[in-house]
């Protein structure tokens, strides 16, 4: 209901929500104004309160002085429904392009009054959040999810945190943004293409069941073990001794490169790369990934499937423009 | 309906709602019967009723929340727009009940996880809170003394009460109606039962056996007069009436602002009596005027049918024959009455015709307008100017309110003889026949014969502590609420020194102590937060250590809790590590195990209060 004019005007006093710290809402930063049903409201209370005087019906005059005091009123309590609260965003966890992003907003209550029917509004109308009530002192998180759809650093805009409680013909907001933008992944392809792994065999190196990164498990002890594999918080004694195990499948590097995708479109390419990080991680190989200009080192586990797709997310396809930020 | 509606729902997984068409031809039949019931939907009553059928189509096809509160407020016009049928406090006590249920609707359906109760507790908060805002409102609001514009009214007052004419047994079917005429409180001594007629239609012309009040009243002003005896100050709350009358003790003075006395001394009603009113007038005990009647009020006042009643009138002859003075005539027309046994009855026999013959000769039972009716045809046949006067006589009063009650069971008949000497002069045969009606009230008269009418028996206390306490409220009501007009508004502000106040002045009022309200709303709130005993010390306490240790060189990280950080602070400041690490440790059992005694709060508070870290 609020003009777009309006809105941009009030923009620059912001929120900027960070994952530590919290801001508290003032009343220098929550607005509020009748909804258009609450100016209805008043329009109607107004019109009553003529015709009714005009008649001189003083019970009626009285119901219509009601609802205009009852619509005041409610400005104070909506109004206090917000103010006071402090706020904090929560981290919010990458997502690929076409999923939904969940923007979580933690909500701490202060003042020992409690509040409802909160909403978290994003930069679309049908936006919004599943309204969150709080109990006097308590804290809660509302989410919203967010629809993506392409990959990158999307910024989710101004957020609205907004009430319309107690009689919904108020409302009372208060814009917010992220200071962190949200990783959105490539999409991964659809079908499975073989990915070329390319082997990378050093000469040299044996592949041997006690080198490679990755701990496969315990086996018994062996003489010959080196100390550092022994699994000493098994117990010292020799016969019950177990040795830590490394390595990976016949220890070879798998390098997801660029190239290999043989794709001209960029975007798609990034789509197959992604693709290929996840049936690597799922494939238990340690993998490496080779972008031009950005090199990861191969490795395995979540922290590194999410080193890579973050690359990917980040990576300016040779020859487009600057970084995408993208809604 | 609701009930195939339901089915359709739980038959189809989804709720039916109505296409435009059968809405559409829901509205036309609504509309067909309106017109059909009320006339077009000009007037405010069909267009009320039009109203409440579209908000009946619109409950149809509720799916949002926003209809929700379109049905709410639609719901808080039609209750607005119901005081046009009645202001009465019935009513008003349905509104006081739907209102609350209206806003308990928009809050829990603002908030669809509230909880029934919250949300009721919440609606009265917030319908407590806007009461005193809405009363300084109402106060305040300037009021039209003439209205803008006049809709079309079908309103009608039930035709009860007194009417324009009196026949036999017109005014004893009265005698059983509780309704409610006007209340009374006198600002002056009050004057006894048998001085207080509240004066109404004056009837002048006989017709058959109904005498009738003029269709055009005497023109030209009222007799000059001359006030005489007791003073009586009456503010009188009228019910609403068919007549255009208002009611005042004979002899008012002068009409109040809202009427005009005419020439038979009744005050008529500017404006008709559609709703409750208010007024204060003055009357005196009589008014003398030597002023002798007009031609034509002569010619009225004389007038008798040109036949019938030939024992009445051969009686009346007889009397003007042998006195010598009107003064006689009237004497021996009262004691007519006196020496025969006549009867004061509820339930007289049939006359037929030669009604006052039958009458006066043979039944002699009768009520006040048998007696009223026989005794001013004697006079006028007899040749002195008489006219009947209806209206009320005495009233029931009310010990809780201190005022008095005037139902329709005290409607009352009586004559008025114009004496040379003295003027138009009241004369009332009942109280011949009937002493106690006119002393005690109509009810020690009838109570006795009115086994098989309803009226409420006045003998038992309980009941009738009941209906005073009932009476009470019904006139506060109509007297505060419902007559609450300019001059009253004008009276209420001069009291807070407001005299005279202009529109614009209360406009101007209005709208500031509005505005400041949520100020002072904040205010006030700020204060008690202030003031408040702490519930939870811990804030406070807690950020005071912090900020006392803060200021000595040892500020909090964000992650420290009151243990480490006193720890900490303890070996940075060793001079005070004692006192620190006590602080430190009451902070974080009440914190972590709210397990501190009343009296280790108190020591927490003035050790807080005493800390200075850094200065030993």
């Amino acid at each position: 209901m609020i003009p777009s004019c309006y809105r941009r005007m009030l923009s620059n006093r912001t929120h900027r929500l960070d994952t530590v710290g919290m801001v508290s809402l003032t009343i220098g930063n929550i607005y509020i104004f009748p909804e258009l049903n609450g100016l209805g409201f008043g329009l109607m209370a107004l019109i009553m309160m003529v015709g009714f005087l005009n008649f001189a019906l003083n019970p009626a005059i009285f119901v219509s002085c009601l609802l205009a005091a009852l619509l005041w009123v409610t400005l104070i309590h909506t109004h206090r429904n917000l103010i006071g609260l402090r706020l904090q965003s929560l981290p919010v966890a990458p997502v690929f392009a076409g999923e939904q992003a969940a923007i979580a907003v933690l909500l701490q209550e202060v003042d020992h009054r409690c509040r409802h029917a909160l909403h978290l509004g994003g930069w679309d109308r049908n936006m919004v959040s599943e309204p969150v009530d709080l109990d006097a002192g308590a804290s809660a998180a509302m989410t919203l999810f967010v629809p993506t759809r392409a990959r990158g650093l999307l910024d989710p805009g101004t957020l609205t945190l907004y009430s319309r409680f107690p009689l919904g013909l108020i409302r009372v907001w208060t814009h917010m943004e992220l200071n962190h933008p949200i990783l959105v992944y490539p999409r991964p392809e659809a079908t499975t293409t073989n990915p070329l792994f390319q082997e990378e065999t050093t000469p040299g190196e044996v592949s041997g069941r006690l080198m490679g990164d990755d701990f496969l498990g315990l086996e018994p002890w062996r003489p010959g073990d080196p100390p550092s594999a022994i699994h000493w918080k098994g117990g010292i004694d020799r016969t019950a001794r177990l040795a830590k195990r490394f390595g990976g499948h016949g220890s070879g590097r798998t390098w997801l490169r660029w190239e290999d995708t043989q794709l001209a479109d960029g975007e798609a390419a990034l789509s197959r790369l992604s693709r290929w990080v996840l049936e690597a991680e799922a494939g238990n190989s340690p993998y490496g990934l080779k972008l031009p200009g950005v090199t990861i080192p191969p490795g395995l586990g979540q922290a590194h499937a999410h080193q890579c797709l973050a690359a990917l997310t980040r990576f300016e396809i040779p020859g487009e423009g600057s970084m995408r930020s993208t809604h | 309906m609701s009930g195939w509606w339901l089915w359709h729902w739980h038959d189809t997984g989804r709720p039916w709602f109505p296409s435009l068409v059968t809405k559409t031809t829901l509205m036309l039949i609504g509309l067909v019967i309106i017109i059909q019931h009320h006339g077009p939907p000009l007037a405010s009553e069909p267009a009320i009723a039009f109203l409440v059928t579209l908000a009946w189509i619109k409950l149809l096809e509720v799916r949002q929340t926003r209809d929700v509160e379109v049905m709410v407020l639609l719901g808080f016009f039609l209750l607005a727009t119901s005081f046009f049928h009645s202001q009465s406090l019935p009513l008003a006590l349905y509104a006081i009940t739907i209102t609350p249920l209206l806003v308990w609707t928009l809050i829990l359906n603002s908030s669809p996880k509230l909880s029934l109760s919250t949300g009721g507790r919440r609606a009265g908060i917030l319908l407590l809170q806007s009461l005193p805002l809405a009363g300084l409102m109402f106060l305040l609001l300037p009021r039209f003394s003439v209205p803008l514009w006049i809709l079309p009214t079908r309103t009608e007052v039930a035709k009860t009460g007194l009417g324009p004419s009196m026949t036999p047994g017109s005014i004893s079917r009265l005698i059983v109606s509780n309704r409610v005429a006007f209340r009374v409180k006198f600002l002056s001594p009050a004057p006894k039962p048998a001085q207080m007629y509240w004066r109404g239609p004056v009837l002048w012309q006989l017709s058959g056996e109904t005498w009738r009040a003029l269709d055009i009243p005497l023109p030209g002003p009222p007799p000059t007069s001359k006030p005489m005896g007791m003073r009586w100050v009456q503010e009188v709350t009228m019910e609403p009436s068919a007549l255009p009358l208002l009611f005042a003790l004979e002899t008012p003075d002068d009409a109040p602002s809202a009427g005009r006395l005419n020439r038979d001394g009744q005050i008529m009603a500017i404006n008709p009596n559609h709703a409750p009113r208010r007024y204060t007038v003055v009357s005196h005990a009589e008014h003398f005027s030597q002023e002798p009647p007009l031609k034509h009020e002569r010619r009225l006042a004389l007038s008798l049918p040109p036949s019938g009643n030939p024992r009445a009138r051969a009686l009346a002859s007889g009397w003007h024959r042998n006195s010598t003075s009107a003064e006689e005539i009237v004497q021996a027309a009262l004691n007519y009455f006196a020496v025969h046994s006549f009867t004061y009855s509820l339930t007289p026999p049939p006359l037929g015709k030669d009604a006052i013959d039958g009458f006066l000769f043979l039944s002699r039972r009768g009520f006040c307008e048998h007696f009223a009716g026989a005794l001013t045809f004697l006079l006028r046949a007899s040749g002195i100017m008489a006219r009947v006067v209806t209206g009320y006589q005495g009233g029931t009063f009310n010990p809780l309110g201190d005022h008095l009650t005037v139902r329709d069971a005290d409607a009352h008949a009586w004559v008025e003889a114009w004496l040379p000497q003295r003027g138009w002069v009241r004369l009332d045969p009942t109280s011949f026949i009937a002493p106690t009606r006119v002393e005690q009230g109509i009810h020690a008269v009838i109570d006795g014969q009115l086994d098989a009418f309803s009226l409420m028996p006045t003998t038992v206390t309980s009941l009738r502590l009941g209906r005073n306490a009932w009476d009470l409220i019904e006139y506060e009501w109509n007297r505060l609420v419902i007559g609450f007009n300019p001059d009253k508004q004008r009276a209420f502000w001069s009291t807070f020194g407001l005299v005279r106040p202009e529109t614009w002045e209360l406009l101007l009022v209005m709208m500031g102590s509005v505005m400041v309200f949520p100020f002072v709303w904040t205010l006030v709130a700020r204060i008690r937060s202030a003031f408040a005993t702490d519930d939870d010390p811990y804030r406070r306490l807690y950020a005071q250590f912090c900020r006392k240790l803060a200021r000595a060189g040892v500020p909090r990280h964000p992650w420290e809790a009151p243990l480490t950080y006193g720890r900490r602070a303890a070996t940075l400041l060793p001079g005070s590590s004692r006192e620190i690490m006590l602080l430190a440790t009451l902070c974080s059992r009440w914190r972590y195990e709210q397990s501190l005694s009343p009296g280790q709060i108190r020591l927490w508070k003035h050790k807080t209060r005493m800390f200075s870290p850094g200065h030993k």
